[in-house]
Parts: structure tokens; sequence; C-alpha cells
């Protein structure tokens, strides 16, 4: 693999990361080095700890996201093709879209208690818009012909909905999904912050409150990398799903 | 399945004092709101013990960060007990909410050191409440023991606490704030207190001790339940009672010993060599009508008065001493 | 027999506050069964929204459509409409084979329909071009892969939207070629919509001529040209010549009107 000059300034900034610490220029127990942080990070690695938290808080957004995904893309169809569901509850929804996803944690502790279900709603809610927006967009800017196309050769409307409108509108609302999934690992450890003992959220709470900052950092590296991951592997799922979106803007090009 | 949960719970109604049956069959399981400081390090003696398993109950940690949500998740019914500060209680109770004490959780030493440190740059000149009136002092949130503690102190040392400007820092974010000059003193909890010592020791000094100084042996924290739940669920609550206060023996019979800092540092994640270097609370059993009077008094002292229901109607069975 | 019939068809639209604009008065018109009919009219002149009401996609503000003697509410099966932009009827996620497909996968299933789509591919010349997708061919093939996705789905009529206007003139030569092969194999019934008089001669049997909006029938001329009709020949024979004549005329002539 060719070292890219992105590549290269973070290793830049990593090596200044651990300069900065060892040589004192920030003087602060709560500065380590990366070399100690990564230690850290490997430690609760191996001991299994890390890798069950982390896979608690994917379990946790992965069911965010499918809950907040499948709600927006049918919300988004449904007000694109159903005006009326549009008027009845496009107020509502312009309404609550506004308001900031750590306003309504309380009323959701309230009613959803602070297990799971509380915290997947956050996550659910919070990827609910971008995708719904996305979706209302790419159902919009489908073809009127393509959709007249489906009706003169008679097909139902459910199976132009499924078959012609939801394909046409894929790229959008999977560029949707993209805003909507680094969104979620934030919202999903935010989240797990407030209450609990489970997922990376809560070990980033424990580890503040015992003044062990290496493993504090580390597990910010941890979700760096993982949000850059989480990223790439969506892109690459993206590329497969609508390959021909990609090759038919290149070929008219 | 329903009948084994009824078996249980006929078993439950029928031989209450029978407790070691219960460690066979299913645990009642209770949700506590803890803090990671060390003032619950009975709780998780209790757990680790088995004291809660001997009498039936399996206990459900959540740890919220400051305790933020763990008042307000009692009276929503997401927690069974809670451990809090004395003063955010108080205040709860005072708006009329059902808090009934059902254990005692820490309380100051009747002597240096306590819990709680008053920290401030070496060569501020710093030393007194007096010196601090005009500056910012540091407290992990407003309105709570820490902060009470620390308005007392102010007082004892000759200065007017309304002239002290508060700032709300967290714990963990203090020892930074108070070396870097965004604040000129600082409240520290323990263990943060001997962390702070530990990396900005050539930095930073304690000039009091808020607790120990105002309020020798005064109240810190407690456990709490809501009013309805004891009355409805007594027999539990006894039993939670018992393990729990199982737990303040077996720490109290550690002090000083190797044992009791692992337990901390094992649901505290606080480095051990740190914990060598760290004051304990000391771990009452009971809730005395006298202390809480003493803290609905020093509340009222610094504005925190109002009507304040008769102490001892707030003690459950369980927090007599 | 008469295939398709309009009878006194208007079309109205709503304006902001005003009173509602009237694109189409009482056009009355009628295609045999096996006929080749073009309907001819300067640009704007509402010939889309005619063809798209005679396929049921499109509701008439007052008058009758009727297929087969039945009237027409929405889309009939025994018509299939041919849009003029393929870039926007093909679906660029399906092979070209699975484009065809589609115009018959909901009634026959996925497998019935793929297998069944080779016949209209090889029909218009895409035999072996069945695993490519819709952007890797040129604007020509791609038309002709609507015309079988059209003819997939067996209908007795076709209903075509100016179908070579985005194609460069020779490929529309083809193209033209194409359609009346096919018409004449299938006996299909067809109507087609078009600006270009030379297309409208060398295809139809029977043309009519539109006006501008408010649209209403201007004329209706009889071809009478010999088929089949060779490309080259026909658009030297004295009828063709006479007629464009005609059609050029009357058409500028309202243009400048």
């Amino acid at each position: 693999m060719r070292i890219t000059s992105g590549t290269w300034l973070i290793l830049g900034l990593l090596a200044l990361w651990e300069a900065s610490a060892r040589l004192g220029w920030v003087d602060s127990p709560n500065w380590p080095a990366l070399s100690q942080v990564l230690a850290a990070l490997a430690a609760d690695m191996a001991t299994g700890e890390l890798p069950a938290r982390i896979c608690g808080s994917l379990w946790r957004m992965g069911a965010g996201l499918a809950a907040g995904g499948l709600a927006g893309v049918l919300t988004g169809l449904a007000f694109a093709l159903i005006p009326l569901t549009a008027r009845l509850f496009g107020v509502v929804v312009e309404l609550l879209r506004p308001i900031p996803v750590p306003a309504v944690i309380p009323p959701l502790v309230l009613f959803l208690g602070l297990d799971d279900p509380m915290k997947i709603t956050v996550v659910a809610l919070t990827v609910f818009f971008p995708v719904l927006t996305n979706t209302l967009q790419g159902v919009q800017a489908v073809e009127p012909d393509s959709i007249a196309m489906g009706r003169t050769f008679g097909i139902g409307p459910l199976r132009r909905a499924g078959f012609i409108i939801l394909p046409a509108a894929l790229p959008a609302i999977l560029a949707g999904f993209r805003v909507a999934l680094a969104l979620a690992l934030v919202v999903t450890v935010v989240a797990e912050m407030i209450a609990g003992e489970q997922g990376i959220g809560s070990y980033l709470v424990l580890m503040q409150f015992a003044g062990r900052a290496p493993e504090m950092y580390g597990v910010i590296v941890l979700l760096a990398a993982l949000g850059y991951a989480l990223n790439r592997g969506f892109v690459a799922l993206e590329r497969r799903l609508i390959a021909w979106w990609y090759a038919a803007g290149r070929e008219a090009a | 399945m329903s009948l084994t949960r009824r078996t249980a719970l006929a078993a439950a109604l029928a031989t209450p004092l029978a407790a070691p049956a219960f460690a066979q069959g299913a645990l009642t399981r209770m949700r506590v709101s803890v803090i990671p400081v060390l003032d619950v390090a009975p709780l998780h003696a209790a757990i680790r013990e088995g004291f809660f398993a001997a009498e039936g109950i399996e206990i459900d940690t959540s740890t919220t960060a400051g305790g933020a949500t763990g008042l307000p998740g009692l009276v929503a019914g997401q927690f069974r007990v809670v451990f809090s500060n004395v003063v955010s209680i108080m205040l709860g109770v005072r708006e009329g909410l059902d808090f009934r004490f059902v254990s005692g959780a820490s309380r100051a030493k009747d002597s240096p050191p306590d819990i709680l440190a008053l920290l401030v740059r070496k060569g501020s000149g710093i030393r007194t409440g007096r010196d601090l009136e005009g500056k910012r002092l540091a407290s992990n949130t407003r309105n709570n023991i820490v902060w009470l503690r620390g308005m007392a102190w102010v007082e004892k040392t000759g200065g007017d606490w309304r002239r002290v400007n508060t700032v709300e820092v967290p714990f963990p974010q203090m020892a930074d704030a108070l070396a870097g000059g965004q604040v000129d003193a600082a409240i520290f909890s323990e263990p943060f207190v001997a962390a702070a010592l530990e990396t900005h020791g050539d930095r930073l000094e304690r000039i009091g001790w808020p607790m120990s100084e105002t309020a020798p042996g005064g109240t810190n924290a407690q456990y709490v339940a809501m009013a309805d739940d004891l009355a409805r669920n007594g027999d539990l609550f006894d039993r939670f009672g018992r393990a729990l206060h199982k737990g303040v023996d077996w720490v109290n019979e550690r002090q000083g010993q190797p044992a009791l800092l692992e337990l901390i540092s094992a649901f505290s994640r606080v480095p051990l060599a740190r914990l060598q270097n760290t004051a304990l609370p000391a771990y009452p059993k009971a809730v005395t009508s006298a202390e809480l009077d003493e803290i609905v008094a020093t509340m009222t002292r610094y504005g925190l008065g109002g009507r304040y229901p008769a102490s001892a109607s707030l003690i459950f069975r369980t927090a007599r001493g | 027999m008469r295939f398709l019939e309009l009878d006194e068809v208007t079309k109205e639209y709503p304006t902001r506050g005003g009173p509602p604009a009237r694109v189409m008065d009482r056009v009355s018109l009628s295609v045999q069964e096996g006929e080749f009919l073009a309907v001819l009219g300067p640009s704007g002149c509402g010939k889309s929204t005619l063809l798209q009401m005679a396929a049921g996609l499109l509701p008439p503000t007052s008058g009758a459509v009727r297929i087969a003697g039945r009237p027409v509410n929405a889309p009939p099966p025994e018509a299939v409409y041919v849009f003029q932009q393929y870039s926007r009827s093909l679906l660029p996620w399906r092979s070209v084979r699975d484009n065809v497909a589609f115009a018959t996968e909901h009634r026959l299933g996925r497998r019935r329909a793929r297998e069944a789509a080779d016949e209209p591919l090889k029909l218009v010349g895409l035999e072996g071009f069945g695993d490519h997708f819709p952007w890797q061919l040129s604007g020509g093939m791609q038309q002709r892969v609507a015309i079988a996705r059209a003819l997939a789905a067996e209908p007795a009529m076709l209903l075509m939207d100016e179908p070579f206007s985005a194609v460069d003139a020779l490929t529309r030569l083809d193209l033209q070629s194409l359609v009346l092969d096919i018409w004449s194999r299938r006996r299909l019934t067809v109507m087609l919509v078009t600006h270009d008089v030379e297309e409208a001669i060398q295809l139809a049997d029977r043309i009519i001529v539109l006006t501008n909006r408010p649209t209403t029938v201007a004329e209706e001329i009889a071809v009478a040209l010999p088929r089949p009709r060779d490309p080259i020949a026909t658009r030297e024979h004295p009828r063709f010549l006479e007629l464009r004549h005609h059609l050029l005329e009357r058409l500028l002539a309202r243009h400048a009107g």
C-alpha cells in the first residue's frame, strides 16, 4: 500500500503527541504519551474486557441504526408517496428535528428507563432524521417517467415502490445512512455514559473517575479507529449495493 | 418458569428468616444506583462476599457519572436504592419527594485526614476563606455536600461564603483546572486528592480539610429508597440492610489492610498504588436524627433552607442504629 | 374496427387564482385495429398529454377514452407506452435482460420473465446484450431495449412518444425501419406522436395534425404510400414530396402565426 500524504500527516500528529508528553511540552498527568495510551489499550483488550464492551456498544448502535433507519426510510417513502401523511405528520417531524438529542434523554429515561431500550431509542432518534431527509429527497428525485413506465406495464403501487422508487432512491438513502452512522457511534457512547455498566461509554466514565488517563485516551483512540473503520466498511458496502450508480455516473461523464 | 417463580415467592413469604434457602432459588434483583467512589466499598464487599446472595438478593449496580440520574431514577422507578450525598437527598425531601434512608454510607472521620480537601496553587498566598473572597473556587457540583462543607470552611476561616465564586468542575478535571489557573482553589474528594498531589504535587498544596474542620464526624452520603416501596416490601429491604451491613463490617474489619484497597481498586479501577495514599471515610451503618438535623441547620445557614420534615420520620428501620 | 377512441377529450390545469388553463379542447380521434397513426404537431402543442391520456396515465378533464370498446381509467393491458427519454425509463441497476423482464415479472415470476426476454431482445437485434447494463449501450441501443421491453408485455398496441427524437439521424432511420418491421410482423396497432414531418410520412397510414394550444385537430390526411416502405426510395416518391410540402407549409404557417 502506498503511503499517502494523509497518512504522513496522521503519523506526524501521533509523533507530536508522543513528543509533547515525553518532553513535557504539555505537563499534565492527564496528557499521557501515546505509547502509554496504546499499552493501556492493549492491556484492556487482552483481558477481554474492552472487546466485550465494544461488542455491546456496536450491538446497541446497530440496533438503533436498524430501527431508526427503517423508520426513516418508511416515513420518507410515506411522506413522498402519500401526500396525506406528509400533511398530517410533516409538521410534527419538523418540530422534533431541531431538538438536540441530549435534551430528549431525560424524558426518554422517564419512559424507557436506563437500559438498552432507552439507549437504542436515543440512537434510533439520531439516525431517523438524516435518513428521513435523504429518503424524502431521493424519492422526490426519482424520474416520473420510470414510475409511469411501471404503471404502463400494470405494475401495482407496492411493487413500484419496492422495485422502482426504492432502488432509484437508494444512493440518496445510503448517503443519509453514512451521515447517520457517524452520529450513531457518538450518540451510543454518550447514552452509555449516562448510566449503566455496559459499553464503551461506561468504561470512559469509569476510567475518568479512576483518574486513569491512559485508559481514557486509549478508548478515545479506539473510538476514532472504530469510526474510521465503520465508515470505510460502509463505503465498501455502498460500492457493492449501488455499483450501478458509480458505474453509470462514470459512463455518463 | 412461572411455577418456579411462584414457588420462590411462596417460600419468600413463608420463611423470611430462612435466608440461605434463597441462595439456591431465584434471586430478587435490585438495581442500585452508585457512583464509582470510595464510599460504596461496603456495597461492593457485600456483593463480592456473597452477603446479598445469602439474603436472596441479586444486586445490579448502575454507575452514573456524578450521580445526576440517581435520585431522578429512583423517583421514576428505575432504581430500588440510590447512593447519594446527603444534601442532594435532603433537597429532594424538601421538594416533597418521599425518600427514606435505608442505610448510612459514609461520613467524615473525627480528625484529618478526611475525604475532602481544599487545594490551592503553591505560592498563591491563599490560606483562609478570607483569602478566597472574590476568587474562583471549584466544586464538582453546586448545592451538594462538597459545596456545603466548602462554604462552611470558608466561613470558619474568616471569609464571607457569598463572596466566593463557585465554579462547577468535574473531579477528574479539577487538578488541571487548578494547576492551569482556571480556578484559584478547588475542593477535591478522594481519591482525586491523592491523584492531584501525586501528579501535581510540585505545584499544588492542601490548605484545609473542609469536613473534619467544620463538622468532625459529620455525615456525607447515604442509601435511600422510596417510602411506598419500603412500605410494600419492608422484608426485602430488611434483607438488603442486613447484607449491606455485613459488607460494612467486612470493610471496617479490614481498615488499613491490603484486602480492602484491593476491593476498592477492583470496582473503582483506581490504581492500587494511589489508594495507599488515599484517605478513606468512616463507614457507618446508621443514619441519625442528630446528623440530619446538623445538615439541615448547615444547609439553612448557606441558603438551602426551607420546610424539612422531622428527621426521625425519614429514617427507615434498617438505618436506625 | 376502431381499436382506440378519444371522444371530445378536454384537458385543463388549475391555475393560481385564475380560471383553469385549457390545454386541449374537445379532441376526437380514433385508431383502427392494425393501423399506424402518426400525430403531428409543433413542439409544446400537447401531443404527449394526448398520448398519456390515451395510455391511461393521465385522466382527461372531460371526454372519454376507450380501448377495445372499454373505457380507460387506468393503464390498459392492451396498450404500452414507449417513452421519449429511454435513459429515464430504463432502470440502470438492472441488466438489459432484467429490464425487459421487468415488464412481465410481476405476472410471470422472475425466472419465466427472464426466459421470455430473449425473444423480444432478438427481435430488436440485441441478442447477446442481455447481460450488459443500459449505461454501457449507445442511445439507439437503449431505445431498442425500451422497445423490446414494451414488446415483452405482448401488447396489441404501442403508444410511442417521439421515440426517436433523442438519437442521431442515421440511428433514427434505423429505428424507424425496425419499428415498421415489428409493426407488420406482430400486426400491432401504433399511435406515434412526433414533430418530424418525414418520420410521420415514412411510417404512418394516416396523419393527424394538431394545432397549438389549446390543442384541437387541424387536419387528417391519409398517407397512401405503398408498403413495404424502403427508407430511401419512399423519401423520393412524389406522394412523399407532396405530403412533405403540404405538411411543412402548414406547420410553418402555424408556427409563424
